[in-house]
């Protein structure tokens, strides 16, 4: 397990590739923030060789008035388990996480996210989004504790299925103490637009650019503020053609 | 340009248009008119390629070509545009991105180069005046939160833009006030050209006053029952459709 402290303002950019299990505990001093944007793929050998999931667990503890900004990209990988816990300890800490995930026949990924509101006047948000074209989960725990007052704890689940035997699973959970809170969440799983298609095309656009073109409206969100986001798009792109 | 011979189509079971005849030449405007469920934007959904309706018999060339044996996009390329009765949102696509794909698209099969960026941003300047529409929706998304209007002066704006050959507008008219009417025919009337053609589909005799038609359709039924000129739109704003439907 790798423990870091930050206590300044910090950004960290990754791009893991996925070998083995990994453990990792952010602890984030009062005032301090961090802006993690962390790529995940599994390189072809590994991928061949997985049997169980590789497990990734990162912990996040969030002192008073700490900010943090999480991006996971979970692109290209066989089995990954992916959890994060977010402990809001100190007051007036908040906590943006986001992440994409995509998965091809075959192939799955699992999110797991605890998001603890131990004390009051903290925010959360989640929004995760997902191509699905093997199997993905989400499970999304939002915890309030009894003193967490003020609160404010969003999370948001979307998915596109790329096709028939595609599967989704998302798994909102929300356990609540508190009652001044502001709590709110929405999942959908659904398909390329057809109409929306349909219209590209009209236009002279073909089938497969339009296809790739609504994949990427979709994603935008999650990917359009990361510093290497050319080498990014590549990837997604490259991962998309063998869906 | 557009010969359209015996055609007959079905969405689900349901046959919907049953022997449709009609020519278009180049340079010319026709006028289809009818009441609801008549068949009238099934017409233009199986001239454009969509894939929910199915052709059962009958012919449509266009540009000399079996266009019934091409695909959407290739339909598009080739010179057909359809001017949507419903235009769809499509959100995080913005207009700029995507009218630079279809452009550069339809040049890509016509084996022209990528249009420069500035030649990009002056066209759609100017293309935009036509149809009165503000910088500020080229930065939104394709047609979202675009009020009724905003949409049907869009898809005239697309028309602009890509030029085509022949253009089927489908009820551009409805829904609009005078103002907006007035807009979207002049815009209509400023890109007729004597290459190209349109068809425009229409409840309302008073779109007809700004884009005179050469030639007004009635289909009911499937089926054109009644072709005239532009006198035609006036009687049956007068009298309906009645005593075509009952002759
Ligand atoms: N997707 C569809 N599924 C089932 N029926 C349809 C569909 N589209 C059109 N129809 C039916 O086809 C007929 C003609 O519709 P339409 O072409 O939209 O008429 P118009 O444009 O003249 O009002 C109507 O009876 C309509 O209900
Ligand atoms: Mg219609």
């Amino acid at each position: 397990m790798k423990t870091y402290d930050i206590t300044t303002q910090q950004h960290i950019s990754d791009h893991i590739q996925v070998a083995g299990d990994i453990d990792i505990v952010y602890n984030i001093r009062a005032g301090a923030q961090l802006d993690l944007q962390q790529i995940t793929t599994t390189k072809e050998n590994a991928k061949e060789n997985a049997k169980d999931s590789t497990k990734i667990n990162i912990t996040y503890n969030l002192e008073q008035g700490a900010t943090l900004n999480v991006n996971t990209l979970d692109i290209d990988n066989k089995l990954l388990h992916r959890t994060q816990t977010f402990n809001l300890i100190g007051t007036g800490a908040s906590a943006n996480a986001t992440g994409l995930y995509i998965t091809a026949d075959g192939e799955k990924s699992t999110n797991n996210i605890k998001m603890n509101h131990l004390n009051p006047n903290c925010t959360s948000s989640q929004t995760y989004k997902g191509l699905v074209g093997g199997v993905s989960e989400f499970l999304g725990h939002i915890f309030i504790e009894k003193d967490a007052q003020h609160t404010q704890a969003l999370q948001q689940n979307h998915n596109i299925l790329l096709n028939p035997s595609a599967r989704v699973i998302s798994n909102p959970w929300l356990e609540i103490y508190a009652d001044d809170v502001k709590c709110n969440h929405g999942a959908t799983v659904g398909k390329n637009d057809p109409d929306a298609i349909y219209y590209l095309r009209q236009r002279g656009i073909p089938e497969l650019d339009a296809k790739k073109l609504m994949l990427e409206a979709f994603i935008d969100e999650c990917v359009m503020n990361h510093p290497s986001k050319d080498e990014l798009l590549e990837l997604i792109s490259a991962k998309l053609k063998t869906l | 340009m557009l010969k359209i011979n015996n055609l007959h189509a079905r969405v689900e079971e349901k046959e919907i248009l049953k022997g449709i005849n009609l020519t278009v030449n180049a340079g010319e405007v026709h006028a289809i008119m009818g009441p609801n469920g008549s068949g009238k934007s099934t017409l233009s959904s199986v001239l454009a390629g969509n894939e929910k309706f199915i052709v059962t018999e009958g012919s449509v060339e266009f540009e000399g070509q079996n266009l019934l044996e091409q695909s959407i996009e290739k339909r598009a390329a080739m010179g057909l545009f359809l001017g949507f009765q419903y235009p769809v949102e499509i959100p995080g696509v913005s207009m700029a991105n995507f009218l630079r794909m279809a452009v550069n698209s339809q040049r890509k099969t016509q084996g022209l180069e990528p249009i420069k960026a500035g030649e990009f941003l002056k066209m759609m300047r100017e293309k935009a005046e036509i149809v009165e529409l503000g910088d500020k929706l080229m930065g939104r998304a394709v047609n979202e939160g675009f009020s009724g209007g905003e949409k049907k002066r869009n898809e005239i704006f697309q028309m602009a833009m890509l030029q085509p050959k022949l253009a089927v507008l489908d009820e551009t008219d409805s829904g609009l006030d005078v103002d907006a009417l007035r807009i979207v025919a002049t815009g209509v009337q400023k890109l007729r050209r004597p290459d190209n053609a349109t068809i425009v589909i229409t409840h309302y005799q008073r779109l007809l006053d700004y884009i005179i038609p050469d030639f007004v359709h009635v289909l009911y039924d499937g089926k054109i029952i009644h072709s005239g000129t532009k006198e035609l739109a006036l009687e049956i704003e007068e009298k309906g459709y009645d005593w075509i439907i009952n002759k």
